[in-house]
């Protein structure tokens, strides 16, 4: 997310918002949001996975490898979504492998690409 | 109780393990997550095997419990390396279609409706979140 951040400028620039969604609580969102690290993104939470569900985004059973978190829980498929000013799919991306991160460099270009067809 | 060649077995067992992970968290931050990581993969057999071995020696207290936790972590690592494949789903919206409006909890704890943001582009992410 720090890298989604660094880029956001440029994101701005394209009037691009950013928006990301986690099945993390409120609180765990308001924490998040208050240590100031990711001004630029909006953050969301879904904690009941409805949204997740509505996109069909859910990781049932997902390994979660954290400390002090259960082994196994219900959890997001790791998604990037382009929606047009008139809020339709332009582009998206989803993840195979949850160690695998998208790079946010590659999105935007991706997005410069989508937004200028 | 005391054995000093365990206690150097646990301990080295252990600091490979920590160092691993060390290795693995610089990677995930600079992006560079190879698909199979085979040389951690070996590093924490390999590991695995000489924590096993460190407590198949005379016992050690100290020895013993890091070379368990050393198990533990090395064990835990190849498991997730082989499991870490996501299941794919397709997205119920493609290409071109209009995206489900939605309402989620924002930062504030208020209400928060992706149709607030019509008329500009917007990245949606959906991510794990800090689990």
């Amino acid at each position: 997310m720090q890298r989604w951040q660094a880029l956001a400028p440029r994101f701005a620039k394209l009037g691009v918002a950013l928006v990301a969604i986690s099945p993390d609580t409120p609180a765990e969102v308001a924490r998040m949001a208050a240590a100031g690290d990711l001004p630029a993104i909006r953050l969301l939470s879904d904690e009941s996975l409805a949204v997740a569900a509505a996109y069909n985004r859910v990781h049932e059973g997902a390994l979660t490898d954290y400390p002090r978190r259960p082994l196994r829980r219900s959890l997001m498929v790791p998604t990037t979504l382009l929606l047009d000013a008139a809020g339709r799919v332009r582009w998206s991306e989803q993840s195979d492998d949850y160690r695998l991160r998208l790079d946010a460099e590659r999105v935007l270009a991706a997005v410069t690409r989508a937004l200028a067809a | 109780m005391f054995h000093l060649p365990t206690l150097l077995l646990g301990l080295l067992a252990f600091a490979l393990v920590r160092a691993n992970r060390v290795v693995h968290r610089r990677l995930v931050r600079a992006l560079r997550v190879p698909r199979r990581p085979v040389a951690q993969l070996v590093a924490m057999a390999l590991t695995a095997a000489l924590a096993i071995a460190t407590l198949t020696r005379p016992f050690d207290l100290v020895g013993y419990t890091l070379a368990a936790l050393a198990l533990f972590g090395a064990g835990r690592f190849l498991f997730v390396a082989f499991r870490s494949r996501l299941p794919a789903k397709r997205l119920i919206v493609t290409e071109g279609q209009p995206a489900p409006d939605f309402t989620a909890i924002d930062a504030d704890g208020r209400p928060f409706q992706l149709s607030s943001l019509a008329g500009q582009p917007v990245l949606l992410k959906f991510y794990r979140g800090h689990w």
